[in-house]
């Protein structure tokens, strides 16, 4: 298993500050694969979410060759697919079935198997501790099992491969009566059912870990270390944690009854007198379902993209050279965002038959919640305000989240209008959304955490030149690609359709299709480059130096390469984060676990001379 | 915990860990219950006649002798607690032995009413069931399983009880404690939600 | 390039609209985009422009400052004064079309059916009213089945010159048309791009639909919730006639229904000619 090839590095620095932990001599499978370590399980996660994303991204593919070739055989594996996949045994050609399952799991793998553990799961483990400074989390058994109802969960999705009528095929939002597979007879496993299941187990792999992340800041911050002391990206991962415990457990119900409605023919969801082959009971509600998903999955979107603004800040602060714009009023957009983010589910349910009344609340909550993003836009603008910007591949990728995240924000207030989503609801101007928040930002979020702490992780400097070129390519394919889909979306191109032609309305669209799934595959061919250059520089990186990026946060005070335990030395915790540029200093940074006095003037921090300390600050070369 | 560190502090909260993370646990067991009881409440109110007649078939007597067994062992819970902390030990093993016995009197009763509703035909696929009993059962149901994990390391800690240095972890006991309780507070909703506020004014079935 | 270019004016990309309320759904749009549009350039301008200003140079350096309350509450307050104007107006608009008590006295009313994968009409026939079936009274959903979608009741005489239509319907022109849809298995939507109308349809209950097209053609109607693998075909089509054409056509039909009810009293379904789908 390759995760070794991952994890061994992580024993480079072993020896430091653990001689009495005991665990020299432990077997190979509890240092690599049952490890209670923060780092190894952040990197179990990195590589998981890495393998998925691929797996999700080969389905876009398939997904963007139907749409722009319609009834033409896949090029290159077409001749080796299924065949249930294509509609005639080697045929290459996609059927409309399998096309509805490509979507459905294009849909769940991303959001569930690679944003959210990227962004929860690994940053959440590796930044956490380390950013606190503290030595593991606060319960590290539960930690590892978190991480380790992932592999199941996703090996019992993707094991409706050998199931009849394939995987899960009602969307990632699964509405039934059609997710509750009403034709089928009961107590026979089919696709949706295994969805349901494998998305228990995720939901309570990101409440097992949530729970840890609530108690560790809670219990475990530095001597010194107040709550706002704390850098944004642990800000973030903490109130996400908080959004997680409160909202996943929603879903967690709301998947049980609709499996007991899929495998037993119970009706929560269904309503009286369906016209079906089945046996229902009647008397439940399609759209109840509809309420309880989005009561999570709403707040999920904030799960996928707080983290990643706590990561970005904390980018763009050290390689701005300049303390965050606004650092209070950023933790509190966040908190806003979290607590508005559970009372507007209703604006994906506009069109759905819900009370038009309802639609008028739902619709002006979610405008309101555009206010806090709004905010933390312009104090990262302001943050880039008489700074001394250095564009490394992190720094690039930090700013590549703010812009695209202001399209896809601004996007989501045409949805938020009500009637202006009367026409845009469920077409490609909402797939345009989706990207540009989910990749556009959550994505371009965790390239810019993964160049960022690649040094931390792994104690080599991961390469620059690489680095930049993935990011331009995939800047430059990821607008290609997703900017038309607005253009569809007006166009009126209805989402998870399997062949626009068969419409007279859409017939001038072919050519735009076309260019998108040309600039899809390039968009999908330049993470290789990403891929590459993790591998490449694991074995060939420069050596990491303890701080290389002269950062001010708590985990570059670690040892370059940290083993089990993080520290060397004791941390105590004498300023804020982001302490950059501080008059009365030689250095531009000011790290957090330095002693030293100061005075603020004006919004200003002044150093005064202080004779313990001073010079010895870690890392600097 | 290291020797020249002290990286791993006493709690900034004051509250132990696994305290905390029980806690935090339990908010979110609290968010998982009210799914089913949003739902509940939602499709309780559009079809009262279905929820009416079924809940009219209900045991109610049985229920309540259930709530005592879970009220009677979340009480022995307190006080097998109460004498961990004190170091009485044998007190210790007989309260958490109650609440074993509790539990288990609550799971023996819960299949007695399983085994007549089976007979009945009121389980899922079966021709009786209706709207209500998918509530009563997924209800039941999970929190019958919230019993079971609880006896689990119930049963492991009482008979660590019986070795030499006995059950040495009182905060542990403390944090299942915690759970013991939400466990029987769930229940002192479910009762009445599904037993009692149900009138149904229809003919009652001969059954 | 003027096809590149054309990306971007993205307003031209709409279908031409047909409805009344569908104008001010467009100008709605347009709003919003030029101040999308307008937010757009400010944003990514003065980001360009910090960028090339403040990067790192020889001698460059950062500068260490906090931020600033009041700079802090004036960028919350004015985009929420912007916002709460979008939502506000946005809200004139949403009550106009979709709020129950808003919708127009029918000038034609016609009852719509989503089905994997199909849409179904029924039309009041000749008496302009519809006789009892699951729309007209709850109880007569039992008699939905896969050949009476409808559940229309036999036995009521006023049921007997209603009439169905598969895939496809037609309207008057200036006209408010009022349809009220649901479904017979999993949930459809009922969508017309040329009239901006867009309604979930769901199995249980009946949903409110209207619009008043302008403009006489023929169009298209599409599924726009995933129902199945034949949801991209559910596609139908609809002509908006003139009065004097629809008043025609109407007449054609109603004398069809008649004949073709005269001899026996089976004939309600008789006029679904494509075989139900397997579901
Ligand atoms: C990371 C994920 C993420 C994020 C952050 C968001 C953010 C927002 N989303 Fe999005 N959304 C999704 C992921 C996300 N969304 C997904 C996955 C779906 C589809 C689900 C499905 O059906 O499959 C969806 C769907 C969706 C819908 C339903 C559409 C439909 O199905 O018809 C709506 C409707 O209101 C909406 C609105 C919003 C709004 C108002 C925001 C706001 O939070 C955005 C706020 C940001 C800004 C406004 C931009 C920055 C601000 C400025 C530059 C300041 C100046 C601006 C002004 C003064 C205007 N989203
Ligand atoms: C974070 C989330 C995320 C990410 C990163 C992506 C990435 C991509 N998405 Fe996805 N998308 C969603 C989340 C995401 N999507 C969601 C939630 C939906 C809604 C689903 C629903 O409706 O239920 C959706 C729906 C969706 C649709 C609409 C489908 C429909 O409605 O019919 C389309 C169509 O173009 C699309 C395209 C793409 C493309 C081209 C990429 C590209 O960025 C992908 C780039 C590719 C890679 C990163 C991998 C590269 C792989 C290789 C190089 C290997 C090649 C090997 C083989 C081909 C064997 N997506
Ligand atoms: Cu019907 Cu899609
Ligand atoms: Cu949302």
């Amino acid at each position: 298993m390759s995760s070794t090839t991952l994890a061994e590095h992580a024993h480079v620095d072993h020896g430091h500050a653990h001689d009495d932990h005991g665990h020299h001599h432990q077997p190979w499978y509890r240092q690599y694969l049952f490890s209670t370590d923060h780092k190894v399980i952040a990197k179990q996660f990195l590589l998981s979410s890495l393998i998925f994303l691929f797996v999700g991204g080969a389905f876009a593919l398939f997904i963007r060759w139907q749409l722009a070739y319609p009834g033409k055989p896949v090029p290159v594996i077409g001749s080796m697919m299924p065949d249930t996949w294509v509609d005639a045994p080697g045929s290459g050609i996609i059927t409309p079935e399998f096309y509805a399952q490509l979507l459905t799991m294009h849909g769940t793998v991303m959001i569930f198997f690679v944003i959210i553990p990227f962004a929860v799961g690994m940053f959440g483990n590796f930044c956490i501790p380390l950013m606190i400074g503290t030595d593991d989390m606060a319960l590290p058994r539960l930690n590892m099992w978190s991480f380790w109802l992932i592999p199941p969960a996703g090996l019992i999705m993707m094991s409706a491969f050998w199931v009849e009528g394939g995987y899960a095929a009602a969307g990632w939002t699964s509405y039934p009566p059609l997710s509750a597979s009403i034709g089928n007879p009961a107590l026979k496993l089919n696709g949706q059912a295994l969805w349901l299941i494998s998305l228990f187990l995720v939901g309570f792999s990101s409440i097992m870990g949530a729970v840890n992340y609530v108690t560790t800041v809670l219990n475990k911050r530095a001597k010194g270390m107040k709550m706002f002391d704390m850098p944004l990206t642990v800000w973030a991962l903490f109130i996400t944690a908080i959004i997680i415990t409160l909202g996943t457990p929603v879903l967690a119900a709301a998947l049980a009854m609709l499996f007991m409605d899929n495998f037993l023919h119970t009706s929560f969801f269904l309503p009286d007198h369906l016209v079906t082959s089945q046996k229902y009971f009647g008397g439940g509600q399609p759209v109840l379902w509809q309420h309880l998903f989005w009561f999570y999955s709403h707040p999920a979107v904030y799960i996928m993209i707080l983290p990643l603004m706590g990561i970005v800040s904390d980018v763009m602060a050290t390689f701005s050279r300049k303390p965050i714009y606004g650092y209070k009023a950023m933790v509190f957009a966040i908190a806003g965002i979290a607590f508005l983010g559970f009372i507007v589910w209703g604006h994906h349910m506009f069109q759905s038959g819900m009370n038009p009344l309802l639609g008028t609340t739902f619709m002006l909550s979610t405008i309101v919640i555009a206010v806090p993003s709004s905010i933390k836009v312009f104090n990262w603008l302001g943050t880039l305000w008489r700074g001394n910007i250095k564009f490394s591949s992190a720094m690039l990728n930090a700013l590549a989240f703010v812009s695209m995240f202001i399209i896809g924000g601004l996007s989501g207030v045409f949805m938020a209008s009500a009637p202006v989503d009367i026409y845009i609801h469920d077409t490609y101007f909402i797939v345009a959304h989706i990207h540009y928040v989910l990749f556009g930002g959550s994505l371009f979020g965790i390239f810019a955490g993964i160049y960022y702490w690649y040094p931390k992780m792994f104690g080599k400097m991961l390469s620059e030149t690489w680095g930049r070129r993935h990011f331009f390519w995939t800047f430059i394919f990821f607008n290609l690609t997703f900017f038309p889909m607005h253009v569809l979306g007006v166009g009126g191109h209805m989402r998870r359709i399997y062949d626009p032609n068969v419409y007279d309305f859409l017939k001038g669209m072919a050519g735009l299709n076309e260019f998108i799934t040309i600039a899809a595959i390039g968009l999908g061919f330049s993470q290789l480059i990403l891929v590459g250059n993790i591998l490449w520089s694991l074995k060939n990186g420069r050596k990491a130096p303890r701080n290389p990026w002269r950062a001010n946060t708590l985990e570059w005070a670690a040892p370059a390469h940290p083993g089990h335990g993080n520290f060397d030395r004791d941390i105590t915790v004498y300023r804020g984060p982001y302490e950059y540029s501080v008059e009365g200093r030689d250095l531009d940074y000011w790290p957090q676990w330095e002693p030293g006095k100061s005075v603020t003037v004006d919004h200003h921090t002044i150093a005064v001379a202080d004779d313990a300390g001073e010079t010895k600050v870690f890392g600097a070369h | 915990m290291s020797a020249g560190l002290s990286l791993a502090h006493e709690p900034v909260s004051k509250i132990p860990n696994g305290k905390l993370a029980m806690w935090g646990f339990l908010g979110s067991e609290l968010m998982f219950f009210t799914g089913f009881f949003g739902a509940f409440i939602v499709l309780r109110n559009a079809n009262y006649d279905v929820f009416g007649e079924g809940s009219s078939h209900l045991n109610v007597w049985l229920a309540l002798v259930n709530t005592f067994f879970l009220i009677g062992s979340s009480l022995t819970m307190a006080l097998c607690i109460h004498n961990a902390e004190h170091g009485n030990r044998g007190k210790q093993q007989l309260f958490l032995g109650l609440t074993l016995l509790g539990a288990l009197g609550f799971l023996v009763i819960k299949s007695i009413e399983y085994s007549d509703k089976w007979g009945h035909g009121y389980f899922p696929t079966q021709p009786h069931h209706t709207l209500f009993y998918s509530f009563y059962f997924i209800m039941t149901g999970f929190h019958a399983l919230h019993v079971i994990a609880g006896m689990i390391p119930m049963v492991f800690m009482w008979l660590r009880g019986f070795s030499k240095e006995g059950y040495p972890h009182p905060l542990k006991l403390e944090v299942l404690g915690l759970y013991w309780h939400f466990v029987d507070l769930m229940w002192i909703f479910i009762f009445p939600a599904l037993y009692l506020m149900i009138p149904y004014h229809g003919a009652a079935a001969a059954h | 390039m003027g096809d590149i270019l054309s990306v971007f004016d993205m307003l031209s990309w709409f279908p031409e609209n047909i409805s009344t309320f569908g104008q001010e759904l467009d100008d709605l749009f347009a709003i919003i985009y030029y101040i999308s549009v307008a937010i757009f350039f400010l944003t990514f301008g003065i980001l360009g422009w910090f960028l090339v200003k403040y990067r790192s140079r020889p001698g460059h350096k950062g500068y260490n400052y906090h931020g600033n309350n009041i700079v802090e509450v004036t960028w919350t307050i004015l985009p929420t004064i912007l916002f709460a104007g979008i939502g506000l107006y946005s809200d004139d608009i949403w009550e106009k079309t979709k709020y129950s008590k808003r919708v127009p006295k029918p000038d034609v009313e016609i009852l719509v059916l989503g089905k994997t994968y199909g849409w179904t009409f029924l039309y009041p026939g000749a008496d302009g009213k519809f006789g009892r079936n699951a729309y007209t009274d709850r109880t007569a959903r039992a008699l939905m089945t896969a050949t009476n979608p409808f559940g229309k009741d036999p036995e009521d005489p006023a049921s007997a010159d209603d009439f169905m239509m598969e895939n496809q319907f037609r309207v008057p022109v200036n006209a408010n048309v009022v349809m009220r849809g649901s479904s017979q298995d999993v949930l459809h939507s009922f969508f017309l791009p040329h009239m901006r109308v867009k309604q979930d349809v769901v199995p249980g209950t009946w949903m409110n639909i209207w619009y008043n097209a302008f403009k006489t053609g023929t169009y298209e109607l599409a599924c726009a919730e995933l129902c199945g693998g034949g949801h991209y075909s559910m596609r139908a089509e609809y002509q908006v006639l003139s009065k004097a054409d629809y008043d025609k056509w109407l007449d054609g039909k109603v004398a069809e229904v008649a004949a073709a009810s005269a001899p026996v009293a089976e004939a309600p379904a008789a006029d679904t000619t494509a075989a139900a789908p397997s579901n």
